[in-house]
């Protein structure tokens, strides 16, 4: 990796021009297939967009422009660093340009006028949010409106259903296309799920449930706390696509019930607790459908594996076990496809919907 | 091309054209451009032994100096500006000894008299044949007196005598400050010289990445089919400067964009994107279907103005790192000027190639960056394949960037790999600093060595000029009519007023990210 380290701001183009040349006749590629800006204002999570921004280089290479904010009024300034990050080996190492802008203070709100000059034109602008973007931060708007899709990142998020409520408000005024992160990652259990219920009849004792369970990986980390969101996205998405209205959400003894009405019967959903030292913070572990004509289906995620192994009874018989993988490709492709790339759809705006109704609090 | 000197002994193939004996004369010698731009440009051509083998430069000037000191301060303004540094010292040597200075007022007879005996001695020193290039390097007020003092001290020859030595003029623009003073302007040039000896200079004529516009049109099938109304959805011509007005607050606050830039850098550049090819490369094959193109350009709709019409003046701001001054504080403006320093326009060209297309123009001073782009839009595919394909940001553009990073780009769109049909758009890109290497010359370099041998191809013909500021004037009565109540309305940094975002959001575009 080339880096030049707080250069200045008018330089900027200069430099990467530069490091070019000194990779010049070296076995580097350098290759851009979109921009992307990461925003964040919360220090503790720089190093996890450092990590995501890793990730999304050794797959699709970008402009990135890194943007470490603080609205702390001790430091006041604006640095600016540029770099080359290399991903693959021998004849195929590509080449990525990394802009990383630390803006302080009064500087913050100059963070669009460095950022509008350096991105690619005729590339997607991804703009990644790394905190909550109803929240007054004046540099959103002027960024959210150069960008093709805009990302969420809902761990970010201490208050869902609030976010969801001002998201709905704010919707004529946000011009990109909007992706979620945690939503992006319950991408394959969706999928294992739309599978099972994949019929008329199943989709009729799904709305015939009397209880649902998720078991949540409850690992926190230094950048993951909140771990029930995916889980309450996943019970969200269920209930906003059948139609459930939701009648009441507690926080009873740390764990979240929801009381649904499903036509004329009720729906318990109840996220649990579990944890699984090998799997991902937040990911859904397991997902269990009790109904009251007494159906029975379980989807528990392998330990060690992307493999959901599906058991599905009735008073009647019991089905042989079966699995299902959790998305085609690795985890980490497919959550770029699908923050990336995708057509979202109405199921996310549905779910947003149904999480803007909730008024309890989730933690 | 007609002006040409034909060395009976040089190959066909040879590329190089031959230059005959001249002398320069530069009005105005003390100012700013002859340091950054014209003495700069004149090394440089001695340098690649592109001037004639006999030749002198005459700076003419008010202020009181030697040729010994004119001498000195071209050499350091050479050493600073030109694009080879450093400066050849034994080069310059002989390159300096060309250089001479003739002090005299430009409104005085006397010294154009005494200029004459001077020509004529430095005709017979150098054998420079008394052909004669005379540069207006003045402020525009000064063409019409300079022109008449030269007709009538005999320093201009009668153009139709092609056995005698030629003589030309040079003028920077503006030329004019609307169409009436542009006719008057054309009208009192025409009276001392022919139109064949008027070499009207916009500088971006000679750039190589505007004279690559007709090769890339006419040297190559497979644009040309796809030229037209059929496949084009839009144009997009953006010429835009994150500089401010600097040390010009006297002329901006006279000009305003539209005269410093649209009426005539964008013109050019918009004829040479819509002409019809050429019958020739001779000068008046390509200035006459130049000037069709603006001739077909519909006026302005003045009962639907606002439409395609926008201005805006920019407030204080943060480029490049500094924060900046709006436009009302810089020097020498009006604190409550009215001034444009952005200009949107939508233009449509009446023609059977460009019917119904709309040519979106934009300029602008204090923009997030220094860029002059052509962006041609070319209509989306119908979306029945690819649902990804939702629409014009999708559409394939073609980019030829003018300034800076000089080259070609086209965005076509490439499958995602994987197990879909996920689509991503992706660059195709020429750069001109990545295939050529060396520098290209500088547009003075270019514009000044085809003055001296007669070709007339890369300067403003009067009917362009005159069509150009036809479609421009009705633009400026309006807006000298209609105060502007917002002004200032974009900052420093942006992309301009959000009227001229709603100029195109109308028609369900939007101007290009650049």
């Amino acid at each position: 990796m080339q880096t030049r380290g707080n250069i200045e701001l008018a330089n900027i183009q200069q430099e990467l021009v530069r490091l070019w040349e000194t990779l010049e006749g070296t076995n580097k590629i350098r290759a851009c297939l979109f921009n992307l800006i990461v925003y964040t204002c919360d220090e503790k999570r720089a190093d996890y967009f450092q990590s995501l921004i890793r990730l999304v280089v050794d797959r699709l290479p970008c402009r990135i422009l890194f943007v470490k904010g603080s609205h702390s009024k001790e430091k006041d300034n604006i640095r600016t660093t540029v770099s080359a990050e290399l991903s693959g080996s021998g004849d195929a190492v590509i080449a990525c340009e990394l802009i990383t802008i630390e803006a302080s203070g009064q500087h913050l709100e100059r963070v669009p006028f460095v950022i509008v000059p350096n991105i690619v034109p005729d590339l997607p602008v991804y703009l990644l949010w790394g905190g909550d973007p109803t929240s007054e931060d004046s540099n959103f708007m002027p960024l959210q409106s150069i960008a093709t899709r805009l990302i969420f990142d809902s761990e970010c998020l201490s208050d869902l259903p609030s976010f969801s409520r001002r998201l709905l408000a704010k919707q004529s005024e946000i011009r990109p296309e909007i992706a979620d992160m945690n939503w992006a990652r319950t991408r394959g259990w969706r999928d294992v799920i739309s599978n099972v219920f994949h019929n008329q009849e199943r989709i009729s004792h799904l709305n015939d449930s009397s209880e649902i369970h998720i078991i949540y990986n409850q690992k926190e980390t230094e950048s993951f706390h909140h771990c029930h969101t995916q889980a309450v996205f996943l019970q969200g998405w269920i209930a906003a696509q059948l139609g459930w209205q939701l009648k009441s959400c507690e926080l009873i003894n740390d764990q979240l019930h929801f009381l649904y009405a499903s036509k004329d019967r009720e729906v318990n959903v109840l996220l649990k607790k579990g944890f699984v030292d090998c799997h991902s913070p937040g990911t859904p572990l397991e997902l269990n459908v009790q109904t009251h004509g007494g159906h029975h289906f379980s989807l528990k995620r392998q330990p060690e594996s992307k493999v959901v192994r599906i058991s599905i009874s009735s008073p009647e018989s019991c089905e042989l076990p079966y699995k299902m993988l959790l998305g085609r490709l690795t985890v980490d492709q497919s959550l770029m496809n699908e923050v990336l790339y995708e057509n979202l759809g109405e199921h996310y705006p549905n779910m947003v919907r149904l999480l803007g109704s909730i008024s309890c609090q989730l933690v | 091309m007609q002006d040409i000197f034909l060395n009976p002994l040089a190959e066909s193939t040879q590329s190089t054209k031959t230059a005959t004996p001249c002398v320069l004369v530069i009005f105005g010698a003390t100012g700013d451009l002859t340091a950054r731009k014209l003495m700069p440009a004149l090394y440089n051509l001695a340098r690649e032994g592109q001037l004639p083998a006999h030749f002198a430069c005459v700076g003419f000037a008010r202020r009181d100096k030697d040729h010994a000191l004119f001498r000195q301060e071209m050499h350091d303004a050479v050493s600073r500006y030109s694009r080879v540094k450093p400066v050849d010292d034994k080069l310059w040597k002989t390159f300096s000894e060309q250089l001479y200075y003739h002090q005299a007022t430009f409104t005085d007879a006397e010294g154009y008299q005494r200029l004459k005996v001077f020509l004529e001695n430095l005709d017979k020193e150098l054998g420079t044949k008394g052909n004669r290039v005379f540069y207006c390097s003045t402020p525009p007020s000064y063409f019409p007196n300079i022109m008449q003092m030269l007709g009538e001290n005999g320093l201009i020859y009668d153009a139709h005598n092609e056995e005698g030595p030629w003589s030309r003029v040079i003028v920077e623009k503006p030329f004019g400050h609307d169409l009436e003073s542009a006719l008057d302007l054309h009208r009192h040039t025409r009276k001392y010289l022919d139109e064949s000896q008027i070499y009207r200079i916009d500088h971006y004529l000679g750039k190589e990445t505007v004279q690559n516009l007709l090769t890339f049109r006419f040297a190559n099938s497979l644009f040309e089919d796809l030229w037209n109304n059929r496949h084009i959805d839009h144009v997009q011509i953006t010429v835009g400067e994150d500089l401010g007005i600097g040390t010009r607050g006297h002329f901006f606050e006279e000009a305003g964009l539209m005269r410093d830039i649209v009426q005539n850098h964008v013109m050019q550049l918009l004829s040479l994107v819509a002409m019809e090819p050429p019958g020739s490369l001779r000068a008046n094959a390509i200035r006459d279907e130049k000037v069709k193109v603006l001739e077909s350009i519909r006026p302005i709709d003045l009962q639907r103005f606002e439409d395609h019409c926008v201005r805006g003046q920019y407030q204080a701001g943060f480029i490049n790192g500094d924060n900046v001054l709006g436009y009302r504080e810089e020097n020498d403006v009006a604190k409550n000027s009215a001034v444009e320093t952005y200009v949107a326009l939508q233009l449509y060209i009446d023609n059977w190639r460009w019917a119904g297309v709309p040519f979106y123009i934009r300029g602008g001073k204090r923009l997030p960056k220094r860029a002059t782009e052509i962006a041609i839009h070319f209509k989306p595919v119908p979306n029945v394949l690819f649902g990804q394909t939702r629409g014009p940001q999708d559409a394939n553009i073609l980019v030829i960037r003018i300034q800076p990073d000089e080259g070609i780009s086209l965005k076509i769109n490439c499958k995602v790999p994987g197990m879909s049909n996920l689509v991503q758009p992706v660059k195709m890109d020429f750069r001109y600093g990545s295939y050529f290497g060396a520098a290209p010359p500088e547009a003075y370099e270019r514009l000044i060595c085809d003055c001296i041998l007669g070709d007339s191809t890369l300067f403003a013909r009067s009917d362009e000029v005159l069509a150009s500021w036809r479609l421009c004037t009705p633009i400026l009565q309006r807006w000298a009519e209609n105060q502007p109540q917002e002004f200032p309305n974009y900052k420093a940094g942006t992309w301009g007023p959000k009227e001229s975002d709603h100029m195109l959001a109308k028609a369900g575009r939007s101007w290009r990210l650049m």
